[in-house]
């Protein structure tokens, strides 16, 4: 098996990244030639440079960001709760800011600039508030799943009574697109939101790292090891609802990237819960950009949506690699 | 050095150590002995800080309870009784668990020569998911020593591990000791306890029921109303009836 460090993997995705970027804007659905894009570096409010600079390079960086930032979220869910099952969603800060976006969506705000996003910050950061509310008193991770199940159940069922009351087909329509993700027609703005996650992230990760490395070994080592239990949940919970609430608020929910990024990167090598996050932002962000590119590629009559093709493509790769470590996991821990 | 005064432990309604009073000094090896349920781990739990109690804990004449966490630490290690690795680290990343004090050019090294001294010099670079159960115990050995605390505390350590690698343990433990630390370690192994700890603390129903070196304090009595044991301390071998008597 291919063993990579940290540093390697980040290389290796962040190159595949940089050419996959340059190579994704020449696609679309206009075709530009050499003329066009030496038109849109000069002038970048020419036709040709709106295309560039206004439609594919911020499509395309929200497809790296949001898987980032889903990449990070699986990483630190994983780590924090010991639990190669986790994923940024097990909180219920995804299904809190799916809720918040067909809330607004079905009050008709669907059209109006930022309301869909802001609305579903609103119920993630809700959400978020009520966990950490929990965690000031209970910080174990058994408490946490629970109440993870407990109001991502309760999201689920918010989001089902909104079906109910949908006033239109139309707007049904509209929220299960939502719910499918996509990152069609984003812009700057959506970027910045993805950059702003990951820079939250990027500041408080450095603190959660022994923390994180020492829960390997347990609670009672970790805190016979001056790990402060508290304060490592609330600020992994911090990290995974910013990320969880921000990816949801700028590209709907895609799904399975968070789970299955840090996984990838564990099949290159990589174990130690704090070495890995980071790596898998670049995996999940390599991830979504494909994703997003063989959407536009798939010669179908319609878009299929980005976390529809998330996890078809990827389900089927987890297994796989569930298979080959299956042996490695079953003997873990026994 | 460790001073104990009149330390009490709840865990839920149950009162796990009952006004407790010990000092535990430097440069030895003190095995905490008992049956189940007779406040072992709840007082080596107390003694490293993870569980509130009452009365009052002294290391090196400062207060264990008014210590921050960063102090505590460099202070007490403690090896908990359960060996759950969450993730499949090599075995020098875990042991590098115990130096993150130390610079990161170093770790590698120490680690490794960690890992030489409780026999797995050879398997640096193995996931801990692919070591047997007492190589595992080993490599969590290994890294409680690799943090050097002066008070050294571990829950069981013999679990798991072979004849031999008890004996070889124990051995290491007692070097530690010999090294300046205060070496706490609960055992169900009479004998071993008997053979290779300066002192024992018999534990019984939470009480500190007597502590000494184990020729003085280990006789018929103790093992009688407290093991519920018919046996004698011979030439430094425990001789115990294969049946077991009531404790009445």
């Amino acid at each position: 098996m291919i063993r990579m460090n940290s540093k390697l993997i980040m290389a290796v995705f962040g190159l595949l990244t940089l050419l996959s970027l340059m190579g994704l804007l020449t696609l679309g659905d206009v075709s530009l030639g050499w003329a066009d894009y030496t038109q849109a570096m000069s002038q970048p409010e020419s036709i040709a440079g709106q295309i560039i600079w206004q439609i594919r390079l911020p499509r395309n960086l929200c497809a790296f960001g949001v898987g980032a930032m889903l990449g990070v979220a699986g990483a630190i869910a994983q780590g924090y709760f010991r639990n190669p099952l986790a994923e940024p969603g097990i909180m219920g800060v995804s299904a809190g800011a799916g809720l918040g976006a067909a809330i607004a969506i079905v009050l008709g705000l669907g059209l109006t600039p930022w309301a869909v996003e802001v609305s579903a910050l609103l119920f993630s950061g809700l959400v978020s508030l009520i966990i950490l509310g929990f965690v000031a008193r209970f910080p174990d991770r058994q408490t946490l799943i629970l109440l993870g199940v407990g109001l991502s159940s309760l999201c689920g069922a918010l989001m089902a009574l909104v079906f109910n009351l949908s006033p239109s087909p139309v707007t049904t329509a509209e929220i299960l697109g939502w719910m499918m993700g996509s990152v069609e027609n984003r812009s700057w703005a959506d970027a910045g939101l993805a950059v702003l996650g990951l820079g939250v992230a990027a500041l408080m990760i450095p603190a959660l790292g022994k923390g994180l490395r020492l829960l390997t070994l347990g609670e009672e080592t970790a805190r016979s090891m001056g790990v402060n239990l508290r304060r490592v949940a609330a600020m992994s919970v911090v990290c995974i609802s910013v990320l969880a609430g921000l990816s949801v608020a700028v590209a709907g929910v895609v799904g399975f990237v968070g789970l299955a990024a840090p996984h990838f990167v564990r099949a290159l090598g990589v174990k130690d819960p704090y070495s890995l996050i980071w790596p898998s932002a670049f995996a999940g962000g390599f991830m979504v950009l494909m994703a997003d590119s063989a959407i536009r590629l798939l010669p179908t009559s319609n878009d299929i949506r980005l976390g529809v093709l998330t996890s078809l493509v990827g389900a089927p790769l987890f297994v796989l690699l569930a298979w080959k470590s299956a042996r490695v996991w079953v003997g873990g821990n026994q | 050095m460790i001073d104990v005064n009149s330390v009490s432990v709840r865990i839920g309604q149950t009162l796990a150590v009952d006004r407790l009073t010990t000092r535990l000094d430097s440069g030895k090896l003190y095995g905490v002995i008992g049956p189940n349920g007779s406040g072992k781990t709840t007082l080596l739990k107390a003694l490293a800080g993870l569980l509130p109690y009452e009365g009052d804990i002294r290391i090196a004449d400062a207060s264990l309870g008014d210590m921050p966490l960063s102090e505590r630490a460099a202070k007490t290690g403690y090896l908990p009784q359960e060996r759950m690795v969450a993730w499949n680290l090599s075995a020098r990343e875990i042991v590098e668990l115990g130096l993150m004090g130390r610079a990161v050019s170093e770790r590698a090294a120490l680690a490794e020569a960690m890992l030489e001294r409780v026999g797995l010099g050879g398997h640096a670079e193995t996931g801990v998911f692919n070591l047997s159960g007492g190589q595992r115990a080993r490599v969590l050995l290994a890294r409680l020593m690799a943090t050097q605390c002066p008070v050294m505390l571990l829950d069981e350590p013999l679990a798991a591990l072979d004849p031999a690698w008890q004996r070889q343990v124990l051995r290491l433990l007692k070097q530690l000791a010999a090294d300046g630390h205060t070496v706490v370690v609960s055992l169900h192994d009479l004998g071993l306890a008997v053979q290779m700890c300066d002192e024992v603390l018999v534990l019984n129903h939470g009480h500190l029921v007597v502590q000494g070196a184990p020729e003085a304090v280990i006789g018929p009595e103790v093992l009688r109303e407290v093991f519920g044991l018919s046996g004698v301390l011979h030439e430094g071998h425990l001789w115990v009836d294969a049946e077991p008597v009531g404790l009445g």
